[in-house]
């Protein structure tokens, strides 16, 4: 038989005590905090997991912000691209009219001040520019992407985004793609800045140019080309990025699953332990005052 | 048998008695006192029986009771178990309890520790790629990139100074032993004569052992019982103290080839004056392995994470051009690979411009070294999937020590119930047996009356017939 001391039953309870409000103090704390996670050795695999989360969370996180400024890259393309179009439908409309042999030298200077302004402004739009870069200059460091005779200064750089792990995404095109090749020889098929100053010299000399309206129109299917790009391209970005926001969302739930607090079940948990612990402390409590010092004299 | 006789067996159960009282109230003066074994008179009957003589008529009743001795109750093979699992509890506790420090340097799983910078360096870069023209990202990266090397550098100082912690305990632990070894010294000193002569110092064993428990927690100390009541105590294999002398232990740090790698000195014990000691366990067994293998190990993890951190970006970065055009730039300090030491180079620190973002030939707009740099947050087996495997391990094997450490503590309680189940008092016992004392006592003081009474009738009213 075991011999029950004071020290040894008092070195029992103390034991039990500290393991009962040890718990107690556990679950208190997870519902505090509200996380079940505090320390990779809480849970090493579950804590594995979360870390794996958390670093997707920051990864598609940065993905989320190259994938909006792609989106930025490609807007402002376009709306360049639909200021050209513009330019070069006037340009059409008065190539045509020039053509019209009714019309006296003043009008055909008219015309000719005209197309020299329009091909100015279209300088201005090749040169449009994303936060201070010129869009249509490829990688080329410089502050724009046309001199104002028209010389490309860029380069073929392709300039990209990278939108998912491994997977890079192309934002621009460049000046020669979507504005022609410069041809100082041969101006009437060099860019469209050549080209339309090209027709202005010849409107002004009085020569036909509905030969350059072939050029026109090639001009014009080149930007529309590329816009339509840019228009696909932009729609991937958009799906990407809602693709994106739902992984965002779905690794946010799952970490929460990982490491977040079930509260029910804690609730639940930490009456149970507060239960057991009062019900440690009463019948410990009784017993210690137990002794056989009441009963004899 | 004459009245004398029976006056003398009534005066040894007063006397008896009278003890039995005494050690009972020792006994219960001491109900919380730690160590103490509970005492026992050892009562044995008085008077040698019939001796074959002449006119011997071999009615003889005895001469009352003897105290034969005060003993301890006590059980040995517990007392030796308790102080071998008090040995292996102390060692795991330390080791769980330093190993939950080296956890806490790595704050995982959480928003600001080695794995959030990691993935801020990459972001630093993707920035960098997304405008690569511009100075204020590519200044922003060069800011992260000092912070992440900084974090590294800081994680490396927490552990390195848990280390140093380790060696300071190490020597405190040194101190105690000698103080214990020469209290255990001092009383094999005073326990030798008194039981040479016979006595019961039970008091002082119990004072001894306590020691000798504390010998147990810090340096797995072995006791060999002597005959002549004194202790000799081992550890790792050699003499602590034997009878009355000690030699002194103390703590020291020694180069070690093994250790070289992480810059740290090997943590020992020897006895001063020479000869290294291996305690077998206890808190400074614990401390060894702690300073000397799992440390280091922890340190070396880190090392190889800022190894290939360091060496990842470099291969990209020198074989890039920077915003004129230049290359050949390290990104960090190409001899810092270890977590020590790693640090942003003096080729683009405060330069940002020199942060080598494009393809060498291409456009100074160029962003691919930027977003391959940035691209190695992805890289299987790389800083991030190498720190992950850190934290996860590290998190098995302090959940593991935590558990081992636990089950042993449980073990522990356990044998030290069933001894303290054996030595300590109880005070019901003390009590049945102080009442039993008690009577004893009265019923002896009776027998002095009674025998009085007969003598009385003897002396006083014998010979009086017809008066």
């Amino acid at each position: 038989m075991t011999r029950i001391t004071q020290q040894s039953s008092l070195s029992a309870m103390r034991a039990d005590l500290s393991g009962v409000s040890s718990r107690l103090f556990d679950i208190q704390r997870q519902v505090a905090s509200g996380k079940t996670l505090e320390r990779a050795s809480d849970a090493p695999s579950a804590a594995l997991e979360s870390l794996r989360y958390r670093r997707s969370l920051r990864t598609f996180d940065q993905y989320e912000r190259n994938l909006s400024d792609a989106a930025n890259w490609l807007g402002a393309a376009d709306t360049a691209f639909s200021a050209i179009d513009d330019r070069l439908n006037r340009v059409q409309d008065l190539t045509i009219q020039a053509d019209n042999g009714s019309l006296g030298p003043a009008a055909r200077t008219a015309i000719a001040t005209e197309l020299r302004s329009i091909a100015d402004e279209m300088v201005g739009l090749m040169n449009s520019n994303h936060l201070g870069r010129p869009l249509f200059a490829g990688t080329a460091g410089g502050a724009e992407a046309y001199d104002t005779s028209g010389n490309y200064l860029g380069d073929a750089g392709v300039v990209e985004r990278t939108v998912s792990t491994g997977s890079t995404f192309q934002v621009n095109a460049t000046g020669p793609e979507v504005f022609g090749v410069s041809d100082p020889g041969d101006p009437i098929n060099g860019n469209i800045v050549e080209m339309v100053r090209q027709i202005a010299d010849d409107v002004d000399a009085g020569v036909v140019v509905n030969s350059a309206l072939d050029n026109i129109s090639a001009a014009q299917s080149r930007v529309h080309t590329t816009q339509a790009t840019f228009g696909a391209r932009l729609m991937s970005i958009e799906k990407l990025e809602s693709r994106n926001d739902e992984t965002i969302t779905g690794v946010r739930s799952s970490l929460s699953k990982t490491e977040d607090v079930d509260l029910t079940e804690a609730i639940l948990e930490l009456k149970s332990q507060e239960a057991a612990y009062t019900a440690a402390l009463n019948i410990s409590g009784r017993l210690l005052s137990q002794s056989l010092l009441d009963f004899i004299r | 048998m004459t009245n004398i006789s029976a006056l003398q067996s009534a005066l040894s159960g007063l006397l008896a008695q009278r003890h039995r009282l005494d050690t009972i109230g020792h006994n219960i003066a001491n109900v919380g006192t730690e160590g103490y074994s509970r005492q026992r008179v050892d009562l044995a009957s008085g008077g040698n029986g019939p001796i074959p003589a002449l006119f011997s008529d071999g009615l003889i009743a005895g001469d009352g009771v003897d105290v034969a001795g005060i003993s301890r109750l006590r059980d040995e093979f517990l007392e030796v178990r308790a102080r071998d699992e008090r040995a292996a509890s102390s060692q795991l506790a330390l080791q769980a309890r330093y190993f939950e420090r080296v956890e806490l340097v790595h704050t995982e799983p959480s928003d600001d520790g080695l794995a959030a910078s990691l993935d801020a360096f990459w972001s630093a870069f993707d920035e960098v790629a997304n405008y690569p023209g511009e100075i204020p990202q590519r200044t922003a990266a060069l800011e992260q990139a000092n912070a992440t090397a900084g974090q590294f550098r800081f994680m490396d100082e927490q552990i390195r100074a848990l280390r140093a912690t380790a060696v300071g305990e190490a020597e405190t632990v040194a101190a105690r032993v000698n103080v214990l070894a020469a209290e255990v010294a001092s009383l094999n000193d005073a326990i030798r004569p008194l039981v040479l002569s016979n006595a019961t110092p039970n008091d002082l064993l119990d004072q001894r052992d306590v020691a000798l428990g504390e010998l147990a927690d810090l340096v797995g100390a072995r006791v060999e019982n002597k005959s002549d009541g004194t202790v000799d105590v081992y550890v790792g294999g050699s003499t602590l103290v034997a009878s009355a002398r000690t030699v002194e232990l103390e703590a020291f740090t020694a180069f070690d080839a093994g250790l070289a790698d992480v810059g740290v000195q090997r943590l020992g014990f020897q006895w001063v004056g020479g000869g290294e000691v291996i305690p077998s366990g206890g808190e400074a067994a614990g401390l060894l392995v702690m300073a000397n293998s799992e440390i280091p190990d922890a340190i070396r993890d880190l090392d190889a994470i800022a190894e290939n951190f360091v060496n990842g970006v470099n291969a990209v970065h020198t074989a890039a051009q920077d915003l004129d055009l230049n290359s050949g730039w390290n990104f960090f300090e190409p001899t810092g690979t270890t977590a020590a030491t790693i640090a942003l180079s003096a080729d683009v620190d405060g330069q940002p411009r020199r942060l080598s973002a494009g393809a060498i030939g291409a456009g100074e707009l160029d962003a691919s070294a930027a977003q391959a740099i940035a691209a190695l947050r992805g890289e299987t087996g790389g800083a991030a999937d190498m720190y992950a495997e850190l934290v996860g391990g590290l998190g098995v094997v302090v959940a593991s020590v935590r558990a081992r450490s636990g089950a042993q503590a449980s073990v522990l309680q356990r044998v030290d119930e069933a001894r303290l189940s054996a030595r300590s008092v109880n005070l019901d016992e003390e009590m049945i047996d102080m009442v039993a004392a008690q009577r004893a006592y009265e019923a002896s003081a009776r027998v002095i009356t009674a025998v009085d009474e007969m003598m009385d009738v003897l002396v006083n009213r014998l010979g009086l017939v017809g008066r």
